[in-house]
């Protein structure tokens, strides 16, 4: 086991490597300039600023000075936002972000998960439609119709929470809702889905047959194997949400990573690019690992790596 | 071990879904409480003094607050309002009275003289002449990186420091003493005065800045001001609170105890918070105007903002000029402003500004004066596309309109197609949408048929629309080069600077050069901003240029 993780953490820096190289050239491909004032400065005083920034350097030039300062930590310093370093801009925005994806991720998954189960054990009853109802609604609508929805009902004509901004939990309620609404859904089709296939398995009507009561037989041999598929989903969506998402972000004034992910990119800020994509991708790849490790906890069948230890 | 864990996990689940069932209960409390309360400000409100608090929306962060790097609304407004220059901009943009107090001007108008009055800095040392030499030898300064500094392209050896070709301490600004500051000018500049009211003019003090190092104008705690409020409560992304600076000069004038500024950046979420009135200001992007057009709130403000398709001369056949000509005359602009725009905008058959700049004898508006120098007009329009193309020789053209890619721009774009296409048979337009800084890169290199383009102004004289078609001006970039209108540009900048009628006449003459005679540009609209104000909110003074408001004077009366 150790020896597997060791070679999983040796591929995770190669494929930041990778990763950062790729989003690095393809930055720079990218038209225009990160100069905020570039629609006022003639072609003259452009060249003077962007020489003072380096930026009039062959690119792989740019490229080499940039990991190098990778290496030693430094992601280097917003153009858009003067002065500010690129992992004080991440910090200050990740808090957030992660509040709201864990919260999402946390209920939308409890729910889904309940719902999952209704629909499983009431299979073909008017519940199991109910849950299919609400499962297809949430995957096929947008979050962001939620979140003006809710915005507009919940927020101006009831006024049960605050309509926008950061502040307290009951600024998180609506902008979690709206991300959980299809964490909801897709957990409670996977879970829908693979607990009546372990339903049908022999071990459980062996369970029944002996006497094991319908509770008992869901709850304690049917959903640990079924919930299994669903940890490979919920780990990318959970750093998808955690991450920042874009448009809540933007509906409920949240000052959080993703739109600045977005604007770093329209205004070319290459330094808050490139940080914000390595920051994602490390968590990704991290996640990645974790539920591959997890798999081999929960399921002793998946043991990777069991033979050599 | 097995049945313990899955038993915590079966716990877990049931705890957080109390605590789920608790939120939404809390949250209703929440929801009735805030409403008792708002019920009891009311009441509040009328019996006694009203709180002097205004909420307000910014679309943006302030990307910063170091004054000789801002380049963008939002840092010039909070730099407006948090420090202070040598003058401030009042009512109507008049330039009032702010660090300095009086001023001259020498014989040769190439020399002011600045008397400061006594003034502090929030952290209680005197705001002194040395503050504005050190901000604006910063400024010009190539290793500061401003990206606004030309602005102060007309002080002595400004341009040569800023290509690095002198030092900073050669810019013509001197501290004569502690409260007298002597500017020199490379040649006369009519509009100093207001020039002076600009952010990359505001002093900054040496000791404080280079005491701070890298960490200067990052967070309010890293920042002294010397205007009417005080940056407090800075969050990041989420907002700021302009408070009442107690130690400001005429803090008596001042009656706004707070500013609340909130970020937000769609348009729904700022009219859903004015709606549940948690703000008192929200701008409306077009698809809200007709809801509000309406309602007692709706106001516009025409911005001196213009918008044209830029003609392109090196095309052979956008270098011929009854070509331009019939393009400025085939759109019917009207729809344009009152369907597509819909937000007040005018529609536009000028190059300067409405409500811009005025005579300074007669004090009649630039617009009023040369009126509108061309129409539209299919049958005009017809007229000179059929000569245009017997004098090309050819009966079909295919051009491109180069525009933005936002979906007003493209529906804009879509608009004028159509509308070329209709007036001027033969005429095929081919559309191309490339985002912002795409379309610069394309501009600056001319590659280019058609371009969907817009101009504001950096200072109040026309000049900063008049100036930029010069020949081989870094923002011409349409090919256009006239030895009549370079004359007139460069006497309105050399000659006639101590003739300001004259001086206004000549640009005058070089509007109606660049527009009815050579046909240079097709306007196409000024720009308007829709807004809802709250009729409580009094005396908010909006600017055409530098920051968009002056709240200085404004007031809550309920």
């Amino acid at each position: 086991m150790k020896g597997y993780i060791t070679k999983r953490l040796i591929y995770m820096f190669i494929t930041l490597f990778l990763i950062a190289s790729a989003t690095f050239f393809l930055m720079k491909i990218m038209p225009g300039t990160p100069l905020s004032n570039a629609a006022k400065l003639t072609a003259e005083q452009e060249a003077i600023i962007l020489e003072k920034y380096g930026l009039n350097d062959p690119i792989p030039i740019q490229y080499v000075k940039y990991m190098a300062n990778v290496v030693t930590g430094d992601l280097g310093v917003s153009f858009q936002f003067d002065g500010r370093g690129v992992t004080g801009l991440i910090m200050d925005r990740i808090g957030p972000s992660a509040t709201l994806g864990t919260q999402a991720i946390i209920f939308g998954a409890i729910f889904g998960i309940l719902l999952g189960i209704l629909s499983a054990i009431r299979y073909n009853t008017i519940w199991d439609y109910l849950a299919t109802i609400v499962a297809v609604i949430g995957i096929s609508i947008p979050s962001f119709v939620f979140a003006a929805l809710m915005q507009y009902y919940i927020g101006v004509k009831l006024q049960w929470f605050p309509v926008a901004f950061w502040g307290g939990w009951e600024h998180t309620v609506m902008p979690t809702a709206a991300l959980a609404v299809f964490v909801v859904a897709v957990s409670a089709r996977f879970t829908r889905t693979e607990l009546l296939e372990v339903l049908g398995q022999d071990y459980i009507t062996t369970a029944r047959a002996k006497g094991v009561s319908g509770f008992s037989v869901v709850f304690k041999h049917g959903i640990r194997n079924a919930l299994i598929p669903l940890i490979t989903i919920l780990g990318p969506l959970a750093i998808g949400l955690m991450t920042g998402t874009l448009v809540i972000e933007r509906i409920f004034s949240v000052p959080g990573l993703g739109e600045q992910f977005v604007r770093s990119i329209q205004t070319n800020d290459y330094p808050v690019i490139m940080g914000t994509t390595l920051f994602y991708s490390f968590f990704l790849i991290l996640v990645i690992l974790i539920v591959d490790i997890l798999y081999g906890i929960i399921d002793p069948r998946i043991r990777i790596a069991g033979g050599k230890d | 071990m097995r049945k313990s864990k899955w038993s915590l996990l079966l716990t877990l689940t049931l705890v957080l879904s109390m605590f789920l069932a608790a939120c939404s209960g809390g949250g209703g409390n929440d929801g009735e409480s805030s409403d008792g309360n708002s019920g009891n400000d009311g009441k509040d409100g009328g019996n006694t003094d009203v709180p002097q608090v205004l909420n307000i929306l910014e679309s943006a962060e302030i990307p910063t607050m170091d004054s000789v790097m801002g380049t963008d609304a939002v840092a010039f407004q909070v730099m407006a309002e948090t420090m202070e220059g040598l003058y401030r901009l009042g009512e109507n943009m008049e330039p009032v009275e702010g660090m300095a107090e009086k001023h001259e001007v020498s014989e040769d108008e190439k020399t002011y003289t600045f008397h400061l009055r006594d003034a502090q800095w929030s952290n209680g040392t005197p705001v002194t002449a040395d503050d504005f030499v050190y901000a604006w030898r910063k400024a010009v300064n190539p290793d500061t990186g401003s990206q606004y500094n030309f602005i102060m392209g007309d002080l002595k050896n400004a341009n040569a420091i800023m290509a690095g070709d002198m030092k900073p301490e050669e810019l013509g600004v001197e501290a004569v003493d502690e409260k007298t500051l002597k500017v020199e000018l490379e040649q006369p500049v009519p509009y100093f005065i207001s020039l002076t009211t600009f952010a990359t003019f505001l002093p900054q003090n040496e000791e404080y800045v280079e005491g701070q190092g890298d960490q200067y104008a990052l967070e309010d705690e890293n920042l002294i001001y010397n205007g009417p409020f005080t940056l407090t409560d800075w969050k990041h992304e989420e907002g700021w609170v302009l408070k009442k600076n107690p130690d400001y000069w005429d803090a008596e004038t001042v009656k706004l105890d707070e500013i609340n500024v909130k970020v937000v950046k769609e348009t729904s979420t700022g009219v859903n918070l004015y709606e549940t009135g948690k703000i008192d200001r929200v701008g409306l992007s077009s698809e809200y105007v007709n809801k509000y057009k309406e309602h007692e709130d709706y106001k516009t403000f025409e911005e001196p903002v213009m918008f044209y398709l830029k003609m392109n001369q090196e095309n052979e056949i956008l270098a011929n000029v009854h070509i331009r000509k019939a393009i400025q005359a085939a759109v019917n602009k009207e729809d344009l402003v009152n369907v597509i725009l819909n937000n007040g905008s005018l529609a536009a058959n000028y190059f300067v500004p409405k409500g811009f700049v005025t005579h300074p004898e007669t004090g009649e508006d630039f617009r009023e004066i040369n009126g509108d120098l061309i129409k539209s007009d299919p049958e005009v329009a017809k007229e000179h596309w059929e000569k245009g193309l017997e004098e090309l020789g050819k009966e079909e053209v295919t051009l491109e309109i180069l525009g933005g890619d936002s979906e007003v721009a493209k529906k804009m774009d879509e608009y004028l197609k159509n509308q070329l296409e209709t007036n001027l048979p033969g005429l095929t337009i081919n559309l191309k949408s490339v985002p912002f800084q795409q379309r610069l890169d394309l501009d600056d290199n001319m590659e280019y048929e058609l371009q969907n383009s817009g101009w504001g102004p950096d200072y109040a004289d026309a000049m900063t629309f008049i100036d930029m078609w010069v020949t081989d001006g870094g923002h011409n970039k349409t090919g256009f080069s006239n030895e009549k209108y370079d004359k007139l540009v460069k006497d309105a900048k050399t000659t006639l600077t101590s003739e300001p009628a004259k001086r206004f006449e000549a640009m005058l003459e070089a509007e109606k050069l660049l527009i009815e005679e050579e046909a240079v540009l097709a306007p196409l609209y000024q720009r308007a901003r829709a807004q809802l104000w709250k009729p409580y909110v009094k005396n908010v003074y909006q600017n055409s240029f530098g920051p968009d408001y002056s709240y200085k004077w404004a007031y809550i009366e309920k």
